[in-house]
């Protein structure tokens, strides 16, 4: 059913007319064995002496742009017409609230859902209390709440986007880059353990195939 | 707290044959349907920016690393107590804390206060500019997405970017931030107040080969630093030539706001080699100007001339205009050519058009013509010749050092000594070493724009998704790609935005740190006066 890291996506695929040696061939080069199979272990430990702060602050912001455009691919076909339901196959559905606006879950078709949650966690980011850009102060105590309620629900988007628009996502050619974004985004939460396992059983197959991964 | 409501719901059977049957009939629609152009465009804004982005957090790790190390080989050497090593460690550490969070922050053009603009030209301006919050200086060069995609030139503001990124050197002018709205791209650079050399020849007209030389032996050694990075930077002339307050050379791309590869397209060349063939044999004819009078004419219009978006090809080596395959040599080719004009007077290529121009270098073994009488040194005539138009041209900045025109100079403690024009500042923001331009009422239409389009929530493809958007209603506009069109403009300036590790600002102290240790033009010499 799924094609997982074995797919060729076009713009990392170097063109014929794209001669060895040159710099745009060793860009190309460059970007297909990050996409491919480059080790992303430095890109997602805390580097030495940096605080969890910082660190987790700039990285939930990458994740957020990455898969905000990930899923703005796929917003043509995910209607409330094809996508009733924020779903992750026959077995899962999810339900918003955000615990102030709407305290009690409700069920919203996937585009709403993606619509609510991109606005909040953009709503999150811009709260200085919670993420602030100013120097010398400690960590918030939502903070860390917050980032593991960011990444959880940034995992929906993933799994909906799996689950209900792998064909079109294959078809765009951004299914390598759909890859390895979800890698990424899951070995940083397995690196910080920002999600209960619980919650990311929808892509159990994909995390298996990630974690027996010899470059990790 | 959150209070989390949300729950997982397992479906019975019912639904699952449900939702089957919802998958074949997508499945249908999707196979007849073609891609319409916003879900491309959209599609390959993703795919541009997350190639970006791991290509620049591979970048990012190493050179956190590099730095790290460099601090240790500098603290082997320096024989520090142990509480010394350790707080310039920890020193560092809170530099890499303050850069990681600098790269959070969402710069946007009202958080710099512009006191005066100190360049125009054919894409937009540079203004010298004060950051509201730290006060400190800088040139803010900002560059109209419109203009540069009309003339395609979205590559080469992207090449400029990532020279100036990447370049971490005192010879190029440095980049502490890019970031752009929706109709303008931003570079927040170092602000050199000492202006440009094309400042200073049009003031002093002639230079003495002993102040040419200064000037010739630290362009090189700008160039050699571009070289190293893996760069040519094919514009060498004088207004790219930019003096700190001291009167020290560092180069950019300041005074003609095109990018730091200003390249003619493949056409342009074209036609002017083609023009040049044409009017070959009418230039034996006809000669408009006396040599004084082209001269004259010259001196006046030069400062316009570099505006212009096509500039003039005075510097330009031949294999340039030929489009045959181009090497670092050309950057010593145009330095040959400032040389020239250094000690003569004025460009040797000299002439009334732009095709003339190129004829002339096409041509450089007839024209080339360095005068006889004003004195000038056998060494100086020959280093020009084998810079300009000699078989064998210099091909490495090695190669030039070794010429006798250079002997004497002190080449790795040159920038410690005291240039021969020192530039006279009254405050750190004196301009008069720049002209004097004035503000174009659109300017503020402009801004007018620019806050209506922060207040309309547009989607903004900048790096850091944007949004002034605050949570009051369920049903307000969202912040999802999809929701709008990406614009085509968007789309050639992904992977814009930058912040480079010098924004963290200095430290207070005023005892040895971290920034004097990184800094590889001490000053622990005595300056010596040429």
């Amino acid at each position: 059913m799924f094609k997982i890291f074995g797919s060729k996506a076009q713009t990392f695929k170097p063109k014929k007319s794209i001669k060895k040696g040159t710099k745009q061939y060793e860009l190309h080069q460059k970007i297909k064995e990050t996409l491919g199979s480059g080790d992303l272990t430095d890109a997602i430990k805390l580097p030495p002496d940096e605080t969890l702060f910082e660190w987790l602050s700039v990285n939930t912001i990458d994740f957020f742009n990455q898969s905000n455009l990930l899923y703005g691919s796929i917003t043509e076909f995910c209607t409330p017409k094809y996508c009733p339901s924020m779903s992750a196959g026959p077995q899962y559905e999810f339900l918003w609230a955000d615990g102030k606006e709407i305290k009690k879950p409700i069920r919203v078709s996937a585009p709403a859902y993606v619509d609510y949650l991109m606005t909040w966690i953009q709503v999150q980011l811009d709260d200085e209390d919670i993420f602030p850009t100013k120097p010398t102060e400690d960590m918030p105590k939502n903070f860390l709440p917050t980032i593991k309620a960011i990444f959880k629900r940034l995992f929906r988007v993933y799994a909906h986007i799996y689950y209900s628009h792998m064909d079109r996502v294959s078809v765009l050619g951004v299914e390598a880059h759909l890859n390895t974004a979800f890698r990424h985004f899951y070995l940083f939460i397995k690196e910080f353990n920002l999600v209960d396992k619980k919650e990311m059983l929808p892509l159990q197959n994909i995390i298996d195939k990630i974690n027996a991964r010899k470059d990790i | 707290m959150i209070n989390d409501h949300e729950s997982v719901i397992d479906v019975g059977s019912d639904d699952e044959r449900e939702n089957f049957e919802d998958e074949e009939d997508t499945t249908t629609v999707y196979s007849s349907d073609p891609l319409s152009r916003p879900t491309m465009d959209r599609s390959l804004a993703a795919k541009m920016y997350i190639e970006q982005y791991y290509i620049n957090a591979q970048q990012s790790v190493k050179e956190r690393g590099q730095r790290r190390k460099d601090l240790e080989l500098k603290l082997e050497n320096m024989k520090l107590s142990s509480k010394e090593s350790n707080d310039l460690r920890k020193e560092l550490d809170k530099k890499e804390s303050d850069y990681m969070r600098i790269k959070r922050l969402k710069l946007k053009r009202s958080d710099f206060e512009v006191i005066r603009i100190i360049g125009r030209g054919a894409f937009g301006e540079v203004s010298l500019v004060r950051h509201r919050e730290s006060n400190d200086l800088y040139a803010m060069k900002r560059l109209k997405k419109s203009e540069m995609l009309k003339k395609e030139q979205a590559a080469h503001v992207r090449a400029e970017r990532d020279v100036l990124a990447s370049a971490n050197t005192n010879w190029v002018v440095k980049l502490y931030y890019s970031f752009q709205d929706d109709n303008y791209l931003y570079l927040i650079m170092e602000y050199l107040p000492g202006g440009d050399m094309m400042s200073l020849l049009i003031k002093y007209d002639i230079f003495t080969e002993n102040q040419a030389r200064f000037y010739i032996a630290e362009t090189i050694l700008a160039i050699e630093s571009v070289h190293t990075l893996g760069y040519i930077h094919r514009d060498i002339k004088p207004d790219n030539l930019l003096l700190d307050s001291k009167g020290h050379v560092k180069l950019c791309d300041l005074g003609l706001c095109t990018g730091f590869h200003r390249l003619h397209s493949s056409e342009f060349y074209q036609m002017l080699v083609g023009d040049a063939m044409t009017i070959k044999m009418k230039l034996i004819e006809a000669t408009p100007l006396t040599q004084t009078e082209r001269i004259a004419s010259w001196k006046k219009a030069r400062r316009a001339l570099a505006y212009s978006a096509v500039g003039t090809p005075d510097y330009t080596a031949p294999e340039v205009f030929l489009q045959i395959g181009y090497n670092k040599e050309v950057d010593w080719w145009s330095l040959g050519v400032i040389l020239y004009e250094m000690v003569v007077g004025h460009p040797p290529f000299l002439s009334d058009n732009t095709t003339e121009t190129c004829l002339k270098i096409l041509n450089c073994k007839e024209t080339l013509q360095i005068p006889t009488d004003m004195g000038l040194s056998k060494e100086v005539i020959d280093l020009i010749k084998r810079l300009v138009c000699e078989k064998d041209r210099y091909k490495s900045a090695d190669e030039i050092k070794l010429h006798p025109f250079f002997k004497g100079v002190n080449w790795d403690n040159i920038r410690n000594q005291s240039a021969p024009f020192v530039p006279e500042l009254k405050s750190p923001t004196d301009t008069s070493n720049f002209d004097i331009y004035e503000e174009i009422p659109n300017d503020i239409d402009d801004d007018d724009n620019n806050n209506n389009n922060n207040s309309n929530n547009n989607i903004n493809l900048n790096d850091n998704i944007n949004s002034n958007c605050t949570y009051t209603t369920p049903t307000k506009k969202s912040n999802i790609m999809g929701k709008g069109n990406i614009k085509d403009k968007d789309l050639a300036f992904i992977g814009f935005t930058f912040k480079g590790f010098d924004a963290v600002n200095k430290s207070p102290t005023n005892r040895r740190n971290v920034e004097s240790i990184f800094n590889t033009n001490n000053s622990t010499t005595t300056s010596t006066t040429k």
